[in-house]
Parts: structure tokens; C-alpha cells; sequence
């Protein structure tokens, strides 16, 4: 068995005094699809945010316990811009910078390494097809961004972030506010692309969880913060939940 | 009639009797200035060098003289604003730090030009022993309206909204590649406005310059920074209006503040469209 890509072990976060999560222990394979699920509020955000590191660099939180991605302290050992690079994180809500969608596909690639403007067609075409979206924009790479819809836009984010060339994708409910159709794009990306990278996704929708996980997270607040009640593969918690918590929020009982 | 009713009747009628009694001085003043001054201008007036001591002639060396303080006053205060701004808003965020720096820039704000004046003239011109300079004038300017500039500046840059840092952040972009590509751009609406704002202060004072910075007369384009200064517009006026015994020192008086007030309006105009976000360039989702 190959070893973890990330691990994550006893992370605490704080705000102040108040805990946000507590005992968060898991681990991240190549080449699995790991969803977590759970009430709002439960801390899911929380967890990506501080993996990035955003929440203790961004948002002021307070986080330890480990966390090691290939086996190095990322608190202590990896810079962290490096680090954002090889994990990298899709947001809620699609933000979309001003300019083109090849200027958006281009934006965090093009301070990392320069590019000929080949390598750069070739990139951006990749990411593209990759994030589901190529087919519908290929005619307006050059064209303004913003036009395009919500659930474009969310495609156009995604195929940013793969375009930092990344070996762990955090997604936190990229399909939220899309529609049917783009939420099956993004579902079919995130299946192809299992193959390269170890993939954590936070959803709301159990719908989504059980189509596409390999490993689930089932996380709750009814502690006043929140922490893991309950993760194994998807067959486990989804037909044969333990934690009473995980049957009333899975099976709805 | 309510007695509520009839309130807010005498304060609407006392609001607009004020506004109407200020604008009726704007433009009185305005009137005065413009009825005055045509006379007195002329392509000439503007491009003719002075003779008679200000009688006769022109303002030429006063128009280079004001736009040489000008373009002093930005060249110095556009590094010095950006930096100040961007330790406010990315380096110093919410910190105990960050609130004095916006306290003093809001007390710098409140000084009268007069003292950037006096400082200068012990600092510069008696200390430092450079005598009246161009230079010094573009220092004091500059200092004067760094707080506006500055201020507006991080306000444009505090109302970007926080995800588009975020996201620049998670792509692994550092702070400094983040402050080039999203925080300069974006706000470079409220910053090109803030300037023109402060340039606009810049060009009418006589206050700062007079003792450190312009001369009446014998002085036209500098050739160094000691014992260099310029003419100027503000203080030409001031100057002509003392001997007011002779009626055409008063009409050139009047023709250049007429001419002052024509560049100030066009830097106004200049800046409305980025007042107005003209070119706000983040389109929310
Ligand atoms: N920066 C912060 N400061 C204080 N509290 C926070 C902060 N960020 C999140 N929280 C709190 O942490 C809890 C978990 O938030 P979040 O991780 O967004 O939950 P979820 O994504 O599961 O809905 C919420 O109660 C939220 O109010
Ligand atoms: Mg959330």
C-alpha cells in the first residue's frame, strides 16, 4: 500500500477561545476521492482552510496538531506559497479575476514558471478539458470572463486551480449554487482526474457523496464544535452507519 | 399642520436656504473671478514671460514654475502614498499599528499649510541651507497632501473584496505578486482620483511655497536645487493683489487666478471619471 499523500493528525483550530474543530485525524491517499459530509457550521470549510493553510495565515485562526503532505510538518517544513501550489483550493463561490478566461486560467500559473505562448496555449487548453469546460468556451478564450455562467465560472476556478499543476485538490461545495448540468461536469472531472491526484471534497448534497467517494467524513457540531464522528469507505457509512449522529444525518432516522 | 409636519418644513426650508446662500457665494466668487480675468487673458498672457514687474506681459515663468511644483509634488508623493498604503492595508492588517498610522495620517490631514511652510523654511531653506528651491516646494507639497492620497488610496484597497485575496492567495501567489496583480489594479481608480485631488490642493496654495520654494520676480527655469527657486501662480497673484493701487497689477491678478482656476478645473475633470469607478474593473459574480 503507497503511503498517505496528506495526513492530518489531532488538528485543533481555534478562534480565541472558542474552538472551531477539535481531534480532526484523517488520512488522504492517491488516487482516492475522500468527501466530507456533515451539518453547516461542522467545520468542513474550516479543516480545507486550514490544510492551505488560509485559516492560520489569512483568517488569524489558531490551528494545531499536524498536518504532513509527503511526509513533511507543513506548518514547519514546506514554504508556504509552495505548499498552496501542490494543494490546492476550490471555493463556494466562484471568483473570477477581471479579464479573459485565458488571462483567469493563466493567473496563478503565470507566477510560478514563464511560459511560451505554445506551452501556454497547450496549458490552458489541457486545464480546460480537464475542468469539463473547453467544449463551451474554446471560440472565447480571449473574451471577458464574467460573461460566462455561474456554473462556468465554477469550471473556469477549478481549471485555474489544475493549472498550478497541484497533486491534492480541496474543494469546498464547488457545486452548490450550479446547475444539473455543470454539477455533472465537475463530477465527471473530479472521477478522471482520481487517477492523478488524491482529491478532498467538502458537499452538502449525500446525492453527490455517494455517487463519486472512495472515503467518507462524516463530521458534526452537537458538541458546540466540531470533530469527526464517524469516516470510512462509502459503502460503510452510507448503507451500515455506526454513530447514531451518522444514521439520523445519513439515513435521515 | 402637525407639529412634526411642520418641523421637518423649517428644516427643509433652512437646508436649502443654506445650500442656495452657499452656492450663491460659489458662484459670486466664480463670477468675480471670471468676469475679471477674461479681460486680462489672452494666449499671450498665458505664453508671454512678465515685464514691468508684473504690469505688462505675461506668466509664462509662472506656468512653468507652478507645473515644475506640480510634477514635483506627484513624482515624490505617488511612491511614497503607494508604499504607505499597502503596509496599511496587507503588512499591518488590524493591528494596533495600523490604527496610529491612520490616526496620524487623519491629524497630518488636519495641519495647516502655513506650518508645512514654517518647517520648511527652518528645515530646508536654514538648516539644510538650499535657500528657496523648486525642490523643497515639491517636498512640502507633497508631505501636505500625502495624507489624502495615502488615505483614499488604502480605502479603494480595503474595498476590494477579501476573496479575491484569498484566491490570489491559494494559487500560491506571495503577498507581493498579490499586491501587484489584484490590490494596485483595482485600485487604481481611487488612487488616480486621490491624486488629482491632492494635485488639485497642490497648485493653489501659496502658503507652503512662499518662503521656501517661489519668488516674485528673476527666476525662470531652475538649473539646480540650491538657491533655485520658480516662479509661480499662487504667489504671483498674491503678490500683484498687495499693490492693488495700480489697476493693471490688479487685472493681471485677476487674469492669472482665472488661469489657475482653468487648471484646476481640468485636473477636476480629470478625475471625475475615477471618482465615479469608471473604471472599476472587479465584476462581483
Ligand atoms: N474566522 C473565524 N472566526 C471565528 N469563527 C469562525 C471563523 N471561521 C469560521 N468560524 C466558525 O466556525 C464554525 C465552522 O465554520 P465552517 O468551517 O465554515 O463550517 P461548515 O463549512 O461546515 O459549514 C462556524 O460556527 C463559524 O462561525
Ligand atoms: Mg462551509
Amino acid at each position: 500500500m503507497t503511503p498517505p499523500v496528506l495526513q492530518v493528525q489531532q488538528l485543533h483550530v481555534t478562534a480565541g477561545d472558542q474552538s472551531i474543530v477539535r481531534d480532526v485525524t484523517f488520512d488522504l491517499s492517491r488516487g482516492e476521492l475522500t468527501t466530507i459530509i456533515g451539518p453547516s457550521g461542522s467545520g468542513k470549510s474550516t479543516i480545507l482552510r486550514a490544510i492551505n493553510r488560509l485559516a492560520d495565515k489569512e483568517s488569524g485562526l489558531q490551528v494545531s496538531g499536524s498536518i504532513r503532505y509527503k511526509g513533511c510538518d507543513v506548518f514547519r517544513c514546506c514554504p508556504v506559497n509552495e505548499l498552496r501550489r501542490d494543494i490546492s483550493l476550490v471555493f463556494q463561490k466562484p471568483c473570477i479575476f477581471p479579464g479573459s478566461i485565458r488571462r483567469n486560467v493563466l493567473f496563478g500559473v503565470r507566477h510560478h514558471q514563464p511560459m511560451s505562448r505554445t506551452r501556454q496555449n497547450d496549458l490552458i487548453e489541457k486545464v480546460l478539458r480537464q475542468a469539463h469546460l473547453f467544449k463551451e468556451v474554446k471560440d472565447r478564450l480571449n473574451k471577458p470572463a464574467h460573461l460566462l455562467s455561474i456554473g462556468q465560472k465554477q469550471r473556469l476556478a477549478f481549471a485555474r486551480s489544475l493549472a498550478v499543476n497541484p497533486a491534492v485538490i480541496l474543494l469546498d461545495e464547488p457545486t452548490s449554487s450550479l446547475d444539473p448540468h455543470s454539477t455533472i461536469e465537475i463530477e465527471k472531472a473530479l472521477r478522471e482526474l482520481k487517477s492523478t491526484c488524491s482529491i478532498l471534497l467538502v458537499t452538502h448534497s449525500l446525492e453527490q457523496g455517494r455517487r463519486i467517494s472512495d472515503r467518507v467524513i462524516f463530521m458534526s457540531n452537537s458538541q458546540g464544535f466540531g470533530t469527526i464522528v464517524e469516516q470510512g469507505a462509502v459503502e460503510q457509512i452510507f448503507e451500515n452507519p455506526q454513530h447514531p449522529d451518522t444514521q439520523q444525518y445519513v439515513l435521515n432516522r | 399642520m402637525t407639529i412634526r409636519l411642520f418641523k421637518q418644513r423649517i428644516f427643509y426650508a433652512v437646508s436649502a436656504a443654506s445650500a442656495l446662500m452657499l452656492m450663491g457665494l460659489v458662484a459670486l466668487a466664480l463670477y468675480l473671478v471670471i468676469a475679471r480675468g477674461i479681460p486680462a487673458l489672452s494666449f499671450s498672457f498665458a505664453l508671454q514671460p512678465m515685464a514691468e514687474g508684473g504690469l505688462s506681459g505675461g506668466v509664462r515663468h509662472q506656468m512653468i514654475g507652478s507645473l515644475i511644483l506640480l510634477i514635483t509634488t506627484l513624482v515624490l508623493v505617488v511612491p511614497v502614498a503607494l508604499s504607505i498604503a499597502i503596509v496599511h492595508t496587507v503588512y499591518l492588517r488590524e493591528s494596533s499599528v495600523q490604527k496610529s498610522l491612520s490616526l496620524i495620517l487623519h491629524v497630518l490631514n488636519g495641519i495647516p499649510s502655513i506650518i508645512f511652510g514654517l518647517f520648511g523654511f527652518f528645515v530646508f531653506v536654514k538648516f539644510l541651507g538650499w535657500g528657496k528651491s523648486w525642490f523643497t516646494g515639491g517636498i512640502l507639497l507633497s508631505m501636505m497632501i500625502l495624507p489624502t492620497v495615502a488615505l483614499t488610496l488604502s480605502e479603494g484597497m480595503r474595498r476590494i473584496p477579501h476573496e479575491y485575496i484569498e484566491n490570489a492567495r491559494s494559487l500560491g501567489l506571495s503577498k507581493e505578486q498579490m499586491v501587484i496583480s489584484i490590490l494596485i489594479p483595482q485600485s487604481a481608480s481611487s488612487f488616480l482620483s486621490g491624486l488629482l485631488l491632492g494635485l488639485v490642493r497642490a497648485v493653489g496654495e501659496t502658503a507652503p511655497i512662499m518662503f521656501t520654494a517661489t519668488v516674485f520676480s528673476g527666476a525662470t527655469v531652475p538649473n539646480g536645487i540650491v538657491d533655485n527657486p520658480v516662479l509661480s501662480l499662487p504667489y504671483h497673484i498674491f503678490t500683484l493683489t498687495q499693490e492693488s493701487y495700480q489697476a493693471k497689477a490688479v487685472q493681471n491678478a485677476w487674469g492669472s487666478a482665472c488661469l489657475l482656476l482653468l487648471i484646476v478645473f481640468g485636473l477636476n475633470a480629470l478625475a471625475t471619471p475615477f471618482r465615479m469607478n469608471a473604471f472599476e474593473e472587479i465584476k462581483t459574480a
